[in-house]
């Protein structure tokens, strides 16, 4: 057992490892600049300067750790650079790239991109006592090209500020010999492409001083970094939520089994009955309806004083503190969590029971259930000895998939009757855009699914040594 | 005072009230069984706090409860002026020269931390170098950069002098309200920051020596760690209420000092009164949850009520006894930004007729159940510089037609899209249109305007996008046209962020003619002079329509008849520590 224990856990690594590539690499895929997402008002362009505007970005990459390459290696067209990751700010990055696709001379875009910020610069250092129709214009049209993917557009652009330049002897002084170059470098561009470039595929290696390598460590020595709303660990904001999630799976999840068990026997029992057949009715009914509805209507019914019906205080479980005593604790407990687990319960029930019903059924055709039978044995010994043993195996299956899907529905459940745990933390941090306490989540779930599919296979191991012995046999013929 | 970013303002995160609200608070308790009683007010809060550091915290729901322990230099009273509220008096204004200006203050004598120690100008001098710490991860420090000295009176280190260059209109505001005072003596024990000059931390030549300087590296680990966010013992500050508690995901507890030091002083200074004994913050998520909540009477005040829901509880006769109901205006607005580069909407004119098309009234009344106000201008509708007598574009396809037409648009293939040679190419008026994906009135809103437009001849293509994605594309100036909400977060408005020529300015508006009068408005001290540049400003950009400029919609709020207040010129449209217990 404890070999067979041991194997699964060595198949499960990969499995892991490859979730959290796939959450690693949907982390980075998320639309949006994450450095201006979380420092936007410090990264204000309206009150810094270009130069300023650039050491403050890297400053704050660097923060947060999105200064280095996001994986080993990469593959990309020759034409781009090995440090393309280095640009500050991902829109001006996504730019360059539309660019270099046209182009593929990197040196030369470079160059031209690097004219454009020196210009910039030097129109933002220009004395207040400069103050022009021209200067207002060419402060316009530096915006737009600094934008501009259109290399038509961009010529046209530093036409116009060329023809600004001419009528003004003030700003020509000033940044003449700026646009001058800003010019040259973009004529320099459009007459030297290297298309060619753009289609000879490079691999790049970064070295092991990337973002992937900082959070897979992160991952496996549980540190799943800082919340971006309140600087705190983000495992300890988890673990607080995970408390009153997994609390409503510990009741919901074995009273779901309870019901699901007694009322698929007994539908299996007394096949076709009517009893059989309104059950049937009732759980194809509750398995239709929208557990969103459901929780809706429920919550408007036993909160709604109106109807002499305010069972449950939505504030409740709040006021509940250090310094409450175990009687209020208890009684809070049962009077809130009472329709939330009911809402968890409903769904998963309906489908044990159905199925319950279903192998039951074929488990009570079988030869030793007649053997038993025909020996004399009681009814509910047949039943309860003989067939439900036999029929329970679907039901362990089922568990695998029962228990992460339970903690998925306390997102809805947790927020509308506002129990704070992980669905409505989940719910909260996408709200507030807090990626690390998201993705962390997301990196439990899945641990939760293989943690539960593990689960499964040691209960079938246990239950039916058959499994057992035929894993051990194969691992002894291999 | 601070200016919004573009996903604040989206979200909307920063709302203002202004003064007049639709119905007057009663001061008499009406005769109904309350199953609420007491002096403790629950605030219901629709996300959780990010930190209670009041320098350090981005969100109003940090900001609202930390604000109740801490205080400002001044603040502004109903008329929407800055009064007293840490010092004596007004300040004593002296002219520098180069354009400076300084400002004399005096903190009360009465005024004390909680263990007694007294605030003075070291600790307003002490919160300042926090915020300019570069270590820090404060985002108030562009607000405090024209900051240039603070002098301490050695004799009496309550009186301090504090320089700020170059003196505009804001910089009264930029010194005395754009921060709380903190302890130094409880937040800097070993003193970290007394060896660091004001003059390094402003001057960007020392940026970088500053930033390896192991004081500055010491005292930002410290001040950024989450008990300096989150622990009650680092929330003090010289205000009315102590932080008790913090759940995180769950409340927050403010209990009101015993003997405050202020107390004394309410008659002189009525902005220093403070009524509740306690204030809990609770935070509900979920709207339905928020109206369960509010039926049964477990919290004393929420705003954010959508209009459906805000309609339907004031028609429970059970909520409508117990709560009474506000609707002020806030300073946000919804708007169209149009991208004045592209060459199809290159002429006013097109902008014109796009905003000839656009429903505004359907909107406001269909969609939000009429809880919005016309707009003209990115001017909050209740500032005095709003310009009135600019009246909102109406719906009108003919003339849109017309408009088009007089621009050199015509349905030359019959296709109906009008179209045009531009740059030699035949051009149909084609434009693509950014709304918020998920969100029902936002896609309500785009279909109406699709509708109308084909009616006129324009075919908009509608786009469904996350917002941040909607963002991107726009800060990228990669667009035509997208929906957009704005705010502000007081009743002034400073166009120099959106509206200058070489600022974070996206649809390309303005001219030499509008930079100047954007340059000038900030050193026009004459009220009247400088209302009329406002004016002036507004009409360019109403003529220009480089947005088409919606409606303001209106914050619904909900507060419990035992309490007696008035809505307030700050987020989020009520003054928790306003709740006056009635008669």
């Amino acid at each position: 057992m404890l070999r067979y224990f041991l194997k699964r856990i060595l198949i499960m690594a990969p499995t892991l490892l490859t979730a959290l590539v796939f959450i690693f690499a949907l982390s980075r895929l998320v639309p949006g600049d994450l450095v201006v997402e979380q420092f936007e008002e410090e990264l204000d362009e309206s009150r810094l300067g270009e130069e300023e505007l650039l050491i403050t970005y890297q400053r704050k990459a660097a923060r947060l750790g999105l200064d280095k390459p996001v994986f080993y290696l990469s593959i990309q067209p020759a034409a781009y650079p090995d440090t393309l990751y280095k640009i500050p700010f991902r829109s001006r990055r996504e730019m360059l790239i539309k660019l270099l696709r046209q182009n593929g001379n990197w040196p030369a875009l470079e160059a031209y991109f690097t004219n454009i910020g020196l210009f910039k610069r030097a129109l933002q250092a220009l004395p207040d006592s400069i103050q022009s129709a021209s200067r207002s214009s060419l402060g316009q049209l530096i915006n737009d090209l600094q934008y501009t993917t259109d290399f038509s557009v961009a010529r046209v652009l530093v036409k116009r500020s060329s023809n600004l330049l001419q009528k003004d002897a003030v700003l020509q002084k000033a940044v003449g010999a700026t646009n001058a170059k800003l010019n040259q470098s973009l004529k320099y561009l459009i007459a030297h492409p290297q298309k060619g470039k753009l289609f000879l595929p490079s691999v790049v290696w970064h070295g092991f001083d990337n973002q992937f390598q900082h959070t897979l460590l992160g991952y496996f020595t549980g540190d799943l970094g800082v919340s971006f709303q309140d600087g705190r660990p983000v495992s300890g904001k988890i673990g607080r939520a995970l408390g009153w999630t997994l609390l409503l799976s510990f009741f919901a999840l074995p009273i779901a089994y309870l019901i699901a068990i007694f009322l698929g026997v007994k539908m299996a029992v007394k096949k076709d009955s009517r009893f059989d057949k309104r059950a049937n009715t009732v759980l194809f009914g509750l398995y239709a309806l929208p557990s969103f509805w459901v929780l809706l209507v429920l919550l408007y019914v036993f909160s709604n004083p109106d109807w002499g019906m305010n069972f449950i205080s939505i504030t409740g479980m709040m006021d509940l503190d250090e310094n409450s005593t175990w009687n209020e604790w208890l009684s809070m407990s049962t009077r809130q969590l009472v329709l939330p687990i009911l809402c968890l319960i409903y769904p998963a029930m309906t489908v044990l029971a159905r199925q319950m019903r279903s192998s039951m059924i074929q488990a009570l055709n079988q030869d030793f259930v007649r053997t038993a039978r025909a020996k004399g044995l009681p009814e509910k010994v047949v039943i309860w000895k003989h067939a439900f043993p036999n029929a329970a195996f679907p039901l362990i299956t089922f568990l695998g998939s029962l228990l992460p899907d339970m903690v998925a529905g306390s997102i809805l459940v947790e927020n509308i009757f506002n129990i704070p745990g992980m669905g409505q933390l989940l719910i909260d941090s996408i709200g507030t855009q807090d990626w690390p306490v998201v993705f962390g989540i997301i990196i439990l779930g899945a641990l939760l699914s293989m943690v539960s599919l593990l689960l499964v296979d040691l209960a079938y191991a246990w239950l039916d040594p058959r499994v057992r012995f035929n894993q051990d046999n194969s691992m002894a013929k291999a | 005072m601070r200016y919004l970013n573009i996903s604040q303002t989206l979200l909307f995160s920063l709302l203002l009230v202004f003064n007049s609200c639709q119905q007057d608070s009663k001061e008499k308790l009406p005769d109904v069984d309350f199953k609420r009683t007491g002096n403790s007010v629950v605030v219901r809060l629709e996300s959780d706090a990010d930190r209670l550091n009041t320098i350090l915290t981005t969100t109003q729901y940090g900001r609202i409860p930390s604000d109740l322990a801490h205080l400002n230099l001044m603040t502004y009273n109903d008329n929407y002026e800055l009064v007293p509220f840490l010092v004596k008096e007004q300040p004593i204004v002296k002219d520098l020269p180069n354009g400076a200006v300084s400002y004399t203050f005096e903190i009360f004598d009465e005024a004390v931390w909680d263990d007694g120690k007294p605030v003075t100008g070291k600790d307003y001098l002490f919160t300042l170098k926090t915020i300019l710490n570069p270590k820090v991860e404060c985002s108030i420090a562009p607000y405090v950069e024209e900051i240039k000295d603070v002098q301490i009176d050695a004799k009496n280190p309550k009186r301090f002098t504090v320089v700020l260059s170059p003196k505009t209109i804001y910089s009264l505001d930029f010194a005395t309200n754009s921060f709380s005072v903190l302890p130094e003596h409880i937040l800097d024990p070993k003193g970290l920051m007394k060896s660091i000059p004001l003059a390094d931390l402003i001057n960007p030549a020392k940026a970088e020596a500053l930033a390896k300087n192991p004081n500055i590296i010491q005292f930002g680990e410290l001040f950024n760690s989450p008990a300096y966010s989150n622990d009650p013992k680092y929330l003090v500050g010289c205000g009315p209420y102590r932080i008790e508690s913090w759940t995180s995901g769950q409340k927050i507890v403010t209990k009101k000092k015993k003997d405050w030091w202020g107390e004394p002083l309410v008659k002189k200074y009525p902005e220093l009164a403070s009524y509740p004994d306690e204030i809990i913050f609770k935070v509900i998520i979920d709207p339905a949850a928020t109206l369960a909540a509010l039926k049964n009477e477990e919290i004393d005040v929420t705003n954010r009520i959508t209009p459906e829901d805000f309609e339907a509880i004031k028609k429970n006769k059970r909520v409508s006894d117990t709560y009474e109901f506000y609707t002020p205006a806030t300073t946000s607005y919804f708007s169209m930004p149009i991208n004045m580069r592209n060459p199809k909407l290159a002429d006013k004119r097109v902008r014109r007729a796009l905003a000839h098309v656009v429903n505004v009234d359907e909107i406001i009344n269909e969609l939000y159940l009429g809880f919005g106000e016309r707009v003209t201008s990115p001017v909050p509708l209740a500032s005095p510089d709003y310009n009135k007598d600019l009246k909102p574009i109406a719906f009108d396809i003919d003339k849109a037609k017309q408009l088009l037409a007089e621009a050199g648009w015509k349905d030359s293939n019959k296709n109906g899209v009008v179209d045009k040679v531009i740059n030699g190419k035949n051009t149909e008026l084609s434009l693509t249109y950014l709304y918020t994906a998920g969100k029902e009135t936002s896609e309500q809103m785009a279909l109406l305007f699709q509708d109308n437009a084909k009616k006129a001849g324009i075919d908009i293509k509608v786009q469904a996008m996350e917002g941040r994605e909607i963002l991107a594309h726009w800060s990228a100036l990669d667009f035509e046209l997208l929906s957009a909400g704005r705010g502000n977060p007081t009743l002034s408005w400073n166009p120099e962020q959106n509206w200058r020529t070489d600022e974070d300015n996206r649809s390309g508006f303005g001219n030499a003619q509008t930079d100047a009068l954007i340059d000038q408005i900030p050193v026009t001290f004459d009220v009247n002079k400088r209302r009329a540049m406002y004016k002036r400003l507004q009409a360019i950009i109403y003529d220009e329509q480089p947005e088409i400029f919606l409606f303001a919609p209106k914050e619904c709020i909900a507060i419990h008849k035992r309490f007696a207040t008035k809505p307030v010129s700050t987020s989020p449209g009520y003054n928790p520590s306003d709740f006056k217990l009635k008669n």
